[in-house]
């Protein structure tokens, strides 16, 4: 296991004490007893900051100002492993995570972006409109290169495609185009398809790793195929795979060395006059279409590239931790994608939703009455009017119990920290997987391992969509009927639970989902992503981009 | 495209054949248009899963539309032949011979024809496929010429053999040149499959490691060696066309929860990404229309809505298809009974002025044996895909002469095939039964002695099969039934099928081997014939009986040869009487040899595609 | 495929007993959004006690602290075993055998031999037994094998409602944690989360999958 390097911090915060010490030219002693004088007022304030600065490094570095927004490592090791108590710790954790990686980045004194949390600035800098610390990970498609190259640097910018345009006030640098993220994906995992919005836009998706998952990579020439053979020399059936990605560990003072791998995908959604940019977190990034598109599947694609500003309408965290061996897989939606099916029961859901269109698919029955969560026909290319289909989405399974709780709590947090409001109030944790079956290593670092008898842990819960980027894959719900004329049993059924009656509220138990699902071969995050493998076959650990890698030139 | 608008090809059916077909020639610019009688593959596997899952007789059918537990061909708008229809009773007639069960209807003195097919979705038949990828050798295509049996293909191995590697890739096939030169496979110098192998599993390393050596029975044989080897399959070992590596779901046949195992639609996916390819489901291409000069005018077929059992509504319209070229790609039985119907209706043969459409049907008869590895060396089976190896080397030799050929493949899944286990057996120590015949003193057991008992017996299953190869006979055909129909109002088949002595010999010297393969693996044999009482796929051979299972591998229902009068196709598939007519699938084998038939179809089916391109 | 195996009736599924949306032979908390049981805690865990008895598998194995969508396998078989009110007597009775025997003394293994062989070693032909066999079975399988059982033990008719004397799978779930398998050292066919190559060595011990002999 590699030991991920300590990151430097270029703002130093004794410069701005040092910018307070004024020096007046007197004589040699008086010079001299300053000297002293202020030199142990510096000692004096170097030690006072440094105590402040612990005292700071705990849970409201993201909330009030001078920032200090880390990644946490993992969920508590004394957690109570009841149900209830590790579910909380796992959507606290996630919850922790998309709030230090969606602050804002700290930019360097050339005014490029490092994957680290600004102090200055929270998160409601710029309403909402800022380069988060996510953003700057590289993406996928910057670590697997064409000709199995090294990859740049990490913080040295994202690659950009020859076609994509580059400010014009760059002054050649191309720094400041490298900040942008280039999104080339817009086709659902396994060939799902797209989904389309309610302007006709295809969402666009990207992949970003930190800094840990970057380094294995790296040090190990997992990014072209044969470093990857050579990392798994000695594996001839391919069932015994080197791939170990590092793991968080918990860390009550936030010990950045301790965060473990990271790796998330966002959806985006192209902004429009239509649209109302203040809900979003926005940004600028890259719309690139690569010829034949991003995997060769879509012949009719010509490649094409220019900037838009899109919101965010989905993230998926996954986060390896001594914990969970199998990784935390956390999920996070914007509220106003698609109204929930459930609630149809209660009338036609109003709002303005992105993916979903009420005044063509009014409730009748208490069901909708238009076919909802269909692929749009293929050929998928984003470029043709012709293809560009609004789906009507709905959402099957509303967040379950815990998840909800937690959503309320830290609105409440963000409310109280930011009253002015953020953009973040309008994001809520659909849920979180996590595993219940694993064998304790060592409960002091909450070390534990996979039980080979259960490889995916058996996962809670079972099964987990989000709707922008597992669209079609969301589960089975009450009523439906398989094509063989098989009812769904309630125990395969995203199952909600109505507590309160009313409608779906992602931040308030008033309906919750218990979940179900097909988790074999889709949305159980772990269920799928257990499949990841190497160019050699051998388990990629969780990660599927390893299978991105190219040969060598 | 518009109605009424020409397309530059017809095909009909997207699997195997069709689909292919259309990606091929939709990367070619070509315009094309599937018909397709099933309905469109889901946007996930979920619903296959969930009626795989759900359903209680987890046959090769069991995931797909229309349901298979509802035996009503009648009141069916696409039927098709089911496992259920040949093993359920209704009453003292046995289902597989009652039109009010079986799609397939038969001639007097018929043994069941015991594979099925699908025709309910999109990729058709080769959804369920197994996934083996065994290129037939020369003398699987001479089996006339050389050995005085069945036909002759029109070409040989060398012509097949640069499509063959285009199929390997098309498909994604994980295998290992050298390895399979073994078996006596002929490679170009420099060809690689697109993925490794498919490691061996625990118990076929035993197997290997004790079976190996001198052939099995006394004959001769070309390759005078006992060998296992890894089996060719289209199923990844590495990432490959953006689909999963295999993960031993066990479950290859019916279906691959996650697509590591390649299926139709994966081409249908990409053809329909070119744009040049455009697809109608649920559409029944009932009869051919000829134009005033004797060539194909159209394709009329019937719509449905309705895939329930039974189906009420039943045509909801129909239309006509025109394009340049024609391509029938239904599936052998399905072919047949397209051009027999429009014969009817027009009242002259249909592309076969040879009177050899629907003729020479054969399948892969399977001899099953089973055992128990000692306890020193338990199998561990139930896990890994359905089978990883076989024993490829007893395929040729002279004895061809004398008796069908067969390979023998390794099965992985215990014996959930011959017995039906881990249920049988686990109910028989419940109930003191002893179905399995794993439980002789028929004892009940609970709490700890059953974990025991059952661990020790499913931890050491292992099953093997014979694929006996199957001669063409004239005789064994395809006709329409003059009173059985479906929802549709289409005729059904009226299938006469037999066995010829030479294949009754080949299962004989099977038995042989079986027993010879038992004895150096050490095992404890429980394989066991039944009467046909209890199973119809059953026959006598020397004063033996053996049942016979079905392989899934309908073939020769429209011969390719060297003449008009001798076959319907050419070795391009174009029919000898309509020149704007093809008819794709294992349909066209002449000889099916021993291997599994799909990969040769999709070899052959290049071919067409490239004569297509050529001809447009 | 299909060869030797014995001929069963004509076997559906949950669902296909009726193709619409509210078919009343089901069992209520099939229609329901959530698994409804309305039995006290007590009574499910005394289920799960006999069951872990007639398996010979702990019952913190079969029902763990921890579980997935904290839907415990035990609710879902008891509430399919008693979704008629006929059921519903049957293991009441079951319950109140399996604690009695308990209370004077038989161990599990004890418990195990008289629910299912009496004193025989036939199976056994009391209603008490039927339900035994129901529950084991559906542990084992994830299916009810109503129709099973009365066509093997006749005189088990009168014990089961008409509308449950048919086999179904309980649900997906109950299939992918079917015990056989996992006393088979595999995975249901159909549903394998190892990796890649995991055929080619042997699979996890029975103590790994929490099952000690």
């Amino acid at each position: 296991m590699t030991v991920p390097r300590k990151p430097s911090h270029p703002d130093s915060r004794f410069s701005l004490y040092e910018r307070t010490v004024e020096f007046e030219g007197r004589s040699a002693l008086s010079i001299l007893a300053r000297t002293v004088f202020f030199l142990t007022l510096f000692f004096f304030l170097i030690v006072l900051a440094v105590f402040t600065n612990l005292r700071l490094a705990r849970a409201d570095d993201c909330y009030a100002a001078p920032y200090n927004c880390v990644l946490s490592g993992d969920i508590d090791p004394a957690t109570n492993r009841s149900y209830e108590d590790l579910y909380t710790a796992y959507a606290n954790f996630a919850w922790d995570d998309f709030i230090a990686l969606n602050f804002p980045a700290l930019t360097d004194n050339r005014g490029n972006p490092v994957a680290e949390p600004s102090p200055t600035f929270g998160l409601d800098h710029n309403g909402g409109d800022y380069i988060s610390v996510w953003q700057v990970y590289p993406e996928a498609r910057d670590i697997f290169l064409d000709g199995g190259v090294r990859p740049p640097p990490f913080n040295s910018g994202h690659v950009l495609p020859a076609v994509c345009p580059r400010f014009d006030n760059d002054g050649g640098n191309q720094a400041l185009s490298r900040k942008l993220n280039v999104l080339d994906e817009y086709i659902q995992a396994n060939r799902m398809g797209p989904i389309i919005d309610r302007n006709g836009h295809y969402a666009r998706f990207g992949i970003n790793f930190n800094r840990v998952i970057y380094d294995y990579i790296v040090e190990n020439e997992l990014y072209n195929r044969e470093g990857q053979e050579a990392f798994d020399a000695h594996d001839p059936d391919r069932n015994s795979s080197p791939v170990d990605w590092p793991r968080g560990v918990h860390s009550p003072d936030k010990d950045p060395a301790k965060v473990g791998s990271v790796m998330v995908k966002a959806s985006w959604k192209i902004l429009t006059t239509a649209d109302d940019p203040s809900k979003y977190y926005r940004s600028r990034a890259y719309i690139y279409e690569k010829v034949g598109g991003a995997f060769h599947d879509e012949p009719t694609v010509v490649e094409a590239c220019r900037v838009e500003i899109v919101g965010l309408v989905g993230l998926h965290i996954v986060h390896r931790t001594n914990s969970s061996p199998i990784w935390v897989w956390s999920t996070f939606e914007h509220a106003d994608n698609a109204p929930w099916l459930v609630d149809f029961a209660r009338g036609t859901p109003q709002g303005k939703y992105d993916y979903f269109d009420p005044r063509t698919c009014p409730s009748a029955n208490a069901v909708p009455s238009c076919v909802f969560n269909d692929q749009p026909p293929r050929p998928w290319n984003p470029q043709r009017a012709a293809d560009a289909n609004p789906r009507q989405m709905i959402r099957l399974a509303a967040p379950g119990k815990v998840a909800q709780i937690v959503n309320g709590n830290y609105r409440e947090k963000l409310r109280q920290a930011y009253p002015r409001g953020t953009v973040w109030e309008n994001y809520f944790l659909t849920d979180v997987q996590f595993p219940t079956v694993v064998r304790m290593v060592d409960a002091g670092s909450g070390l534990a391992e996979i039980n080979p008898a259960y490889p995916d842990a058996l996962p809670s819960p079972t099964f987990l969509a989000n709707t922008t980027l597992e669209t079609y894959i969301q589960g089975f719900y009450r009523g439906q009927q398989t094509t063989n004329g098989n009812l769904i049993p309630a125990s395969d059924q995203m199952q909600n639970v109505i507590v309160n009656g009313g409608t779906v509220d992602p931040f308030a138990v008033s309906i919750f989902n218990h979940s179900g699902g097909a988790q074999r071969n889709s949305s159980s995050c772990v269920g799928c992503h257990g499949d990841s493998a190497m160019l050699t076959g051998a388990s990629a650990n969780f990660l599927f981009s390893l299978n991105r890698a190219q040969p060598k030139n | 495209m518009a109605k009424g608008e020409k397309y530059d090809v017809v095909i009909v059916g997207s699997g195997f054949a069709g689909a292919n077909l259309a990606l091929i020639l939709g990367r070619e610019g070509k315009r094309v248009l599937i018909i397709e009688s099933g309905d469109n593959f889901p946007s996930n596997r979920e619903d296959y899963m969930e009626n795989f899952y759900l359903n209680t007789f987890k046959s090769p059918n069991s995931p797909y539309s229309p349901d298979s537990n509802a035996l009503d061909p009648c009141h069916t708008n696409a039927p098709r032949p089911t496992i259920q229809a040949l093993v359920e009773a209704d009453g003292r007639v046995p289902d597989w011979n009652n039109p009010a069960k079986s799609y397939f209807t038969y001639t007097e003195g018929s043994l069941p024809f015991a594979s099925t097919y699908e025709r309910g979705v999109a990729g058709g038949t080769g959804n369920h496929w197994m996934g083996t990828c065994l290129r037939m050798g020369d003398e699987d295509l001479k089996l006339r010429r050389d050995f005085g049996h069945g036909l002759d293909w029109p070409i040989d191995y060398d012509y097949l053999e640069p499509f063959y590697g285009l199929a390997e890739h098309q498909i994604g096939v994980s295998a290992d040149v050298e390895e399979q030169k073994i078996v006596g496979t002929r490679f170009p110098a420099d060809y690689r499959y697109p993925m490794r192998g498919i490691p061996l599993s625990n118990w076929e390393k035993i197997a290997k490691a004790r079976v190996d050596g001198p052939p099995l029975t006394n004959e001769r044989y070309a390759i005078d060696r006992t060998v296992v080897t890894a089996t060719p399959a289209g199923r990844n070992s590495e990432p490959y066309q953006e689909r999963r590596v295999c993960h031993g779901n066990t479950n290859c046949t019916p279906v691959c929860p996650i697509q590591a195992k390649y299926d139709p639609t994966v081409s249908l996916d990409q053809a329909l990404a070119t744009g040049n390819v455009e697809i109608r489901y649920k559409s029944v291409v009932d009869y051919i229309i000829l134009d005033s000069s004797g060539r194909i005018g159209g394709v009329h077929y019937q719509t449905y809505e309705d895939i329930s059992v039974p189906a009420t509504p039943g045509q909801t319209g129909e239309g006509r298809a025109m394009g340049t070229i024609y391509v029938l790609a239904a599936h052998a039985v399905e072919n047949a009974k397209i051009l027999l119907h429009s014969a009817r209706i027009s009242g002259r043969p249909i592309a076969n002025s040879s009177d050899q459409v629907g003729r020479n049907l054969m399948d892969h008869p399977v001899y099953l044996a089973w055992g128990l590895l000692p306890p020193d060396a338990p199998a561990y089976g139930y896990r890994g895909p359905i089978s990883t190896s076989g024993i490829e080397t007893l395929r040729h030799g002279p004895f061809r002469r004398d008796r069908a050929a067969w390979r023998i493949e390794l099965g992985n899944a215990a014996w959930n095939w011959p017995v039906g286990d881990p249920y049988v057996t686990g109910l028989d120590y419940i109930y003191g039964t002893d179905n399995g015949a794993a439980n002789p003193r028929r004892a009940v057991h609970g709490n700890k002695d059953y974990v025991r008992v059952l661990n020790d017996i499913l931890t050491r299953q292992f099953r093997i099969g014979f694929l006996v190869e199957q001669d063409a006979e004239a005789r064994n055909r395809v006709r329409l039934s003059t009173r059985e129909v479906d929802n549709l109002g289409i005729p059904r088949p009226l299938i006469t099928y037999d066995l010829s002595d030479y294949t009754r010999a080949g299962f004989e010297k099977a038995r042989e081997a079986a027993r010879e393969f038992m004895a150096r693996i050490g095992a404890e044999d429980f394989t066991r014939t039944v009467s046909a009482a209890e199973n119809p796929t059953t026959f006598d051979y020397n004063g033996q009986s053996y049942n016979y299972s079905g392989a899934g591998h309908l073939c020769g229902t429209h011969v390719m040869g060297t003449t008009a009068r001798n076959s319907v196709v050419m070795h391009s598939q174009q029919s000898w009487d309509h020149d704007n007519l093809y008819i794709a699938g294992c349909g066209s084998m002449p000889s099916i040899g021993t291997e599994n038939p799909t990969l040769t179809m999709m070899a052959v089916n290049w071919a067409t595609a490239r004569d297509i391109i050529r001809r447009l | 495929m299909t060869g030797l195996h014995h001929r069963r009736s004509i076997l559906k599924s949950a669902g296909a007993l009726s193709g619409v949306l509210l078919a009343p032979a089901l069992p209520l908390w099939a229609l329901a959004d959530e698994v409804t049981v309305t039995a006290p805690q007590s009574e499910i865990d005394t289920y799960t006690q006999m069951s872990a008895a007639l398996l010979g598998i702990e019952a913190n194995v079969l029902v763990p602290e921890l579980i997935q969508d904290n839907l415990p396998l035990s609710e879902l078989y008891f509430s399919v075993a008693t979704a008629t009110p006929l059921g519903r007597e049957m293991v009441d009775r079951l319950l109140v055998y399996y604690r009695m025997l308990v209370d004077q003394g038989a161990s599990p293994a004890q418990v195990a031999r008289i629910l299912l062989s009496g004193s025989t070693g036939r199976p056994s032909l009391t209603m008490e037994s039927t339900y035994a066999r129901l529950t084991m079975m559906m542990w084992l399988y994830g299916i009810w094998y109503g129709g099973t059982e009365v066509s093997t033990l006749p005189t088990s008719e009168p014990y089961i409602d008409p509308a449950y004397r048919s086999d179904f799978i309980v649900s997906a779930r109950a299939y992918k944690n079917a015990w056989i398998w996992r006393i088979a050292q595999s995975h249901p066919m159909g549903f394998s989360n190892f990796a890649f190559g995991s055929w080619a060595e042997k699979p996890p011990t029975l103590g790994d999958y929490g099952i000690a002999l």
